[in-house]
């Protein structure tokens, strides 16, 4: 942990805010950053299809790495959980989920990780409620989505991927529920179109780098893969027409990166991303990995491997 | 750990407050002014009167001998009436006097009224030693409600002394200080009068701001103002502005107080068991008592520092009416960025803030007169965390103010106060969070409109009746947008920075919560006793838009319904010894839903009032003339207490239920003294511990806002033209829930803690020593400068304020609270 230096001026500043809104005079920094491998780390869970419906199939993968590069098949058990969290939890799933109590295993086999997304999913973690309970619905993300938790253990690392799951509109007019139902496609998960770094304008392939040298990375995606979907406005009662945002994450071995994260809100037409990785200062293999989502749960994710002269 | 050099900036960081002023000319206004600091000379409406008498030891061998004398004491007395000091004016030898001192200690008066509100004030009284013939004399006789003079008492022999009643008080020898008060002391009650409270050190000279250092009280987190009061949460404790409801005491960061120092005449905190005049509160009740306007001349009050700029202009404009106006805004959000980075005002969150009062008088009568009252206070918050990063974009816009405005009438004789004051206003809160793609709005707007009256009245010679309206009613327009868990409530455990859930809903709502209190209460003397008994008639009518979540376009179905209860309160105050007195008191309380809390979709239509009961035992003794100390031991206990549900699937419209209770019990202790030749100082220490559950739950849990130990020690001592002033402060930290694990979410792409018991750890406690100094520097022509230097936790103690995370809750660090902040000021009154 260490405090940034400031100058006397900002200290000034600082004091002069901090008394007018009595914000504390010292947080603590963290040298630990999310973007640096140093172990055993599952960064994402991906379904194929993104969005299911229940009682259809998915095919579930991970990206499972540690500091020697990516896990081909490590040791891995999957489950759904179907423990509902509380109405007012934080969390994205229930503390539940943590214990073997609420989990429904799914199969490994060699073919890979093929689940059933719950029958009763849409009750468990979306609006459904059975006729006559007069129970609340769940609420929807905010994208309008509901999702089912699925949980990873491998490496001895614990994950949870959640599934988008197709579920009917609840609380809303017949007309904008058939409306709805007309317009809305399932989420696809994005594809990366290409890493590249920038050298000025120009992109080029990115395969080497040499030691201490920081090169702008760029992370391309096609622009349909920031979908438009339709979003039902309780508070208007109309459906909206809105896009997705796109998210990526960074990964690196050795060195380091100038952000943990970057990407595009729906209002943004962009369709890549940039980011600076600072190469290390000794010589070797690092690698990187990005993972991209998508706001409606989609994910994509690629690697590489390069050579630090 | 903070690096050695940035400690040291720290350490060098100095916040000058420069005020700048300009004049209106005015001559000769110092001694006179209301608004400066400087007491005023008022109108006396009403002498004090002899409720209680005791009759003195005739001294033996005077009696003997058959020797009557006349000793002439001043007497001072407080605004409830009690003799605070009592000298000798004219001996009559030493063995006369000190028996005479001794009764007179005893006595209890009605107290004095200064333009119209009981008020301290000082008298001349005559003690008469003679000698009576008759055989039958009165041991304890009866004083006279309005005793006749007797300037030459017949010296008729008595074997038992018959003193005789007392002088009234000439008004030439009646002297009442500028420190007066208008409503009466509750019991238990606390009451700093502007005076001093401007002295304390770390406040920068916000009278308001001395409620912190009270018993009782805990010390409220940095970067808020909140009131926790005998482990009452913020919400539960009221505050009243001359008997009128306001929503806050301080504006929004702490920083100040919703009324100018310049507008109080004094401020007492009720931690609980207090009256059947109040309610509506589970906590306790801060009572702001106007100030009265000066009649003898205008007085004009310009300044600005580095965190606000405030205007007064008061005078008189007949011989009948007077008006004074305050306004005060802040503009430290346009300053810093002068002095910083563009960013800053993005990364630290600057509020704004501002606050007007303007106060009509007119004299009715010679003991009747009406006050015509508008206030209103705003607070504005912008911040935004930008990133490039969509999910990690965090925002926060904050809006709040309210305004009031109301007619005070005033009537008094001499059995009787009346007072009655209609008031209306609105009261508007917009919070607006985004986390990432998660919004969390809530925007509350109130009509407000209430009646508070009461009618005290004496009955007989030992006994007052105080028949009382309280009258609240509370209109909202309530739109809600987002996450459940935003904003949180007691009983949540997350930590710091924590995003919220990213389950959103949507909501609008229309509620009217109207609560008509009548009530009535009597006060009996007996003996050395005092009883108050007293009743509550609750009447609360609750009113929704909706029972039911909005289904598309389906109509609204609303709800009404009625709830009544009677809250007995009691009190009893008993002179055990000279200079003791102990009082006990206790009471039922309800508290009414928050609009919010009444949402169909985010809250619990059906919720009803919380209840809470109070109890308190006090032990007062006087030390010394000036000096007292108060133990004082308090139990509350609380039921029907909204909190989330603790089902995954909870029934349609009952996200909240009624299923909370606490309890919340301690001591505290307060060693006071007065401000006397210019010093004053006190100390206080409250233990105590609160605690929660939900109904059915083995143990009790931490409350959220427990604090075991709370210490304040205030001193301040003028010296010519100096006064030096030390504050320090010291208390346990807050309970945390610690963080035992975490899990990784993928699809957000960041880790959730997982938790250990709830409120099983706590901060690290708090110590901090701030010092003050001014010297006041006569102009002449009536002004006067006043400069202070306020220096806030002198040694540089790092204090824990709040416990934070690395990304993946692996490891712990600790946001420390501010280093040492000087602050200079001015001030010029003229």
């Amino acid at each position: 942990m260490h405090t940034t230096p400031i100058s006397r001026a900002t200290v000034a500043a600082l004091a002069l805010a901090a008394i007018a809104a009595g914000v504390p005079g010292c947080e603590p920094s963290f040298s630990d950053r999310p973007s640096l491998v140093s172990g055993p780390k599952i960064l994402a869970v991906r379904s194929e299809p993104a969005e299911a419906a229940p009682g259809t199939a998915v095919v579930l993968s991970a990206l499972v790495v540690d500091t020697q590069g990516t896990v081909t098949a490590p040791p891995s058990a999957w489950g759904f959980c179907r423990a509902p969290k509380l109405v007012a939890e934080n969390a994205a799933v229930s503390p539940d989920c943590t214990g073997e109590a609420a989990i429904a295993p799914i199969a490994n086999t060699l073919g890979g990780v093929t689940g059933t997304v719950p029958p009763d999913a849409c009750s468990l973690f979306g609006p459904e409620t059975a006729s006559g309970s007069n129970l609340r619905p769940r609420d929807p993300d905010p994208t309008g989505g509901f999702y089912t938790p699925v949980r990873l253990r491998a490496n001895e690392q614990m994950a949870f991927g959640l599934l988008r799951t197709r579920c009917d509109l609840a609380n809303a007019p017949g007309d904008i529920v058939t409306a709805f139902a007309q317009a809305y496609q399932a989420n696809k998960n994005p594809r990366i179109a290409s890493l590249t770094r920038v050298d000025d304008v120009k992109e080029a392939a990115f395969a080497s780098a040499t030691r201490g040298e920081s090169v702008r990375l760029r992370i391309r995606w096609a622009d349909a893969d920031a979908e438009h979907y339709p979003f039902y406005d309780a508070t208007t009662v109309t459906l909206i027409d809105r896009r997705e945002s796109i998210r990526v994450s960074f990964y690196t071995t050795a060195g380091s990166f100038d952000l943990d994260r970057s990407g595009r809100d729906e209002a943004d037409p962009n369709t890549f991303t940039d980011d600076v990785w600072h190469a290390p200062g000794d010589a070797g293999t690092v690698h990187l990995w990005f993972v991209l989502r998508d706001s409606r749960g989609g994910v994509a994710f690629t690697t590489t491997s390069i050579t630090v002269d | 750990m903070r690096s050695r050099s940035a400690k040291a900036a720290w350490l060098t960081a100095c916040v000058t407050l420069f005020a700048c002023t300009c004049s209106i000319h005015a001559v000769a206004q110092e001694k006179s002014s209301d608004v400066g600091g400087a007491p005023a000379k008022r109108r006396l409406t009403k002498m004090p009167k002899l409720e209680r008498f005791v009759p003195a030891e005739y001294p033996k061998a005077r009696r003997d001998k058959g020797e009557t004398a006349s000793v002439l004491l001043t007497i001072e007395l407080s605004a409830t009436g009690e003799v605070t000091k009592v000298t000798v004016q004219a001996s009559a030898g030493a063995d006369f006097d000190e028996a005479a001192i001794a009764a007179a200690k005893q006595f209890h008066f009605e107290p004095a009224e200064v333009d119209n509100k009981p008020a301290p004030a000082k008298i001349t009284y005559r003690y008469d030693f003679t000698l009576t013939p008759s055989p039958s004399p009165s041991p304890n006789p009866s004083p006279s409600p309005n005793p006749s003079p007797s300037p030459n008492p017949s010296p008729s022999p008595s074997p038992n002394p018959s003193p005789s009643p007392p002088l009234p008080p000439p008004p030439d020898v009646t002297t009442v200080e500028a420190r007066s008060t208008t409503s009466r002391k509750e019991t238990g009650g606390v009451r700093v009068s502007a005076d001093e409270a401007r002295r304390v050190p770390g406040t920068q000279g916000d009278v308001l701001k001395v409620v912190q250092n009270l018993p009782g009280v805990s010390r409220p987190p940095l970067a808020s103002g909140q009131l926790v009061v005998w482990g009452s949460a913020p919400n539960d404790t009221r505050v009243l502005i001359d008997g009128v409801e306001v929503p806050a005491l301080y504006h929004g960061s702490g920083l100040r107080s919703v009324v100018s120092s310049d507008f109080v005449s004094s401020v007492e905190l009720s931690p609980g068991a207090f009256g059947a005049e109040y309610g509506r509160g589970l906590g306790g009740l801060v009572r702001v008592d106007s100030r009265n306007i000066a009649k003898d001349g205008p007085h004009t009050f310009v300044a600005a520092d580095t965190l606000d700029a405030a205007v007064m202009h008061a005078r008189p404009i007949t011989e009948d009416v007077r008006a004074s106006v305050l306004a005060r805004y802040s503009y430290l959000d346009a300053l810093v960025p002068l002095v910083s980075s563009r960013d800053t005002g993005a990364t630290f969150p600057i509020p704004r803030y501002g606050d007007f009062q303007a106060k009509t008088t007119f004299d009715l009568g010679p003991r009747e007169s009406v006050d015509l009252v508008g206030l209103g206070s705003f607070d504005a918050l912008d911040r935004t965390v930008s990133s490039p990063d969509p999910g990690s974009v965090r925002s926060v816009q904050s809006r709040s103010s309210f305004e009031r405005v109301y007619a005070r009438w005033v009537s008094s004789s001499q059995s009787q106060t009346s007072i009655v004051t209609p008031f209306a206003g609105y009261e508007d809160s917009r919070q607006a969070l985004h986390f990432g793609g998660t919004p969390a709005t809530l925007d509350v707007g109130s009509a407000v409109y209430g009646l508070r009256a009461s009618r005290r009245e004496k009955v007989g010679e030992r006994a007052h009746v105080t028949v009382g309206m309280d009258a609240l009613g509370r209109a909202s327009n309530v739109s809600r947008q987002g996450s459940l868990t935003l904003p949180p409530r007691e009983g949540d455990v997350s930590v710091f920075g924590q995003p919220p859930g990213d389950d959103v809903a949507t909501d609008r709502e229309k509620t009217h919560v109207l609560n008509v209190a009548p009530d009535v209460a009597t006060d009996i003397a007996i003996g050395p006793a005092t009883f108050t008994l007293g009743v509550r008639m609750e009447n609360y009518l609750i009113e929704g838009s909706r029972q039911t979540p909005k289904v598309g376009l389906t109509p609204e179905i609303g709800f009404s319904r009625l709830e009544l209860a009677f809250d007995p309160r009691a009190a009893a105050r008993i002179r055990v010894a000279d200079g003791l007195v102990v009082t006990a008191a206790g009471g039922f309380y309800r508290q009414a839903p928050a609009p919010e809390d009444l949402s169909a979709v985010f809250g619990t239509p059906a919720l009803s009032v919380s209840k809470a009961t109070h109890a308190s035992l006090a032990e007062e003794v006087r030390v010394t003339e000036t000096t007292t100390v108060e133990v004082t031991e308090f139990v509350k206990s609380l039921s029907d207490l909204p909190v989330r549900t603790q089902l995954p699937s909870p029934i349609l419209a009952r996200v909240l239920t009624q299923n909370g209770e606490g309890r919340s019990f301690g001591a505290q202790l307060l060693v006071r003294q007065e401000l006397t030749r210019g010093f004053f100082a006190w100390l206080s220490y409250t233990i105590s511990r609160s605690e929660r559950r939900i109904v059915g739950d083995d143990r009790y849990r931490l409350f959220d806002y427990d604090q075991p130990h709370v210490l304040a020690a205030v001193a301040s001592y003028e010296v010519g033209r100096f006064t030096f002033g030390l504050r320090f402060r010291a208390s346990s930290g807050y309970p945390r829930t610690p963080v035992v694990a975490s899990t990784y979410d993928a699809k957000n792409d960041r880790y959730d803690p997982v938790f250990g018991a709830q409120n099983a750890a706590r901060l690290p406690a708090f110590y901090q020593l701030d010092a003050k100094i001014d010297r006041v520097f006569p102009l002449g022509l009536g002004r006067k400068l006043t400069v202070y230097l306020d220096v806030e936790n002198v040694t540089a103690h790092d204090n824990a304020e709040e416990y934070v995370y690395s990304f993946d809750y692996a490891r712990r660090g600790i946001i420390t609270g501010l280093p040492t902040i000087a602050v200079v000021g001015a001030r010029l009154d003229f």
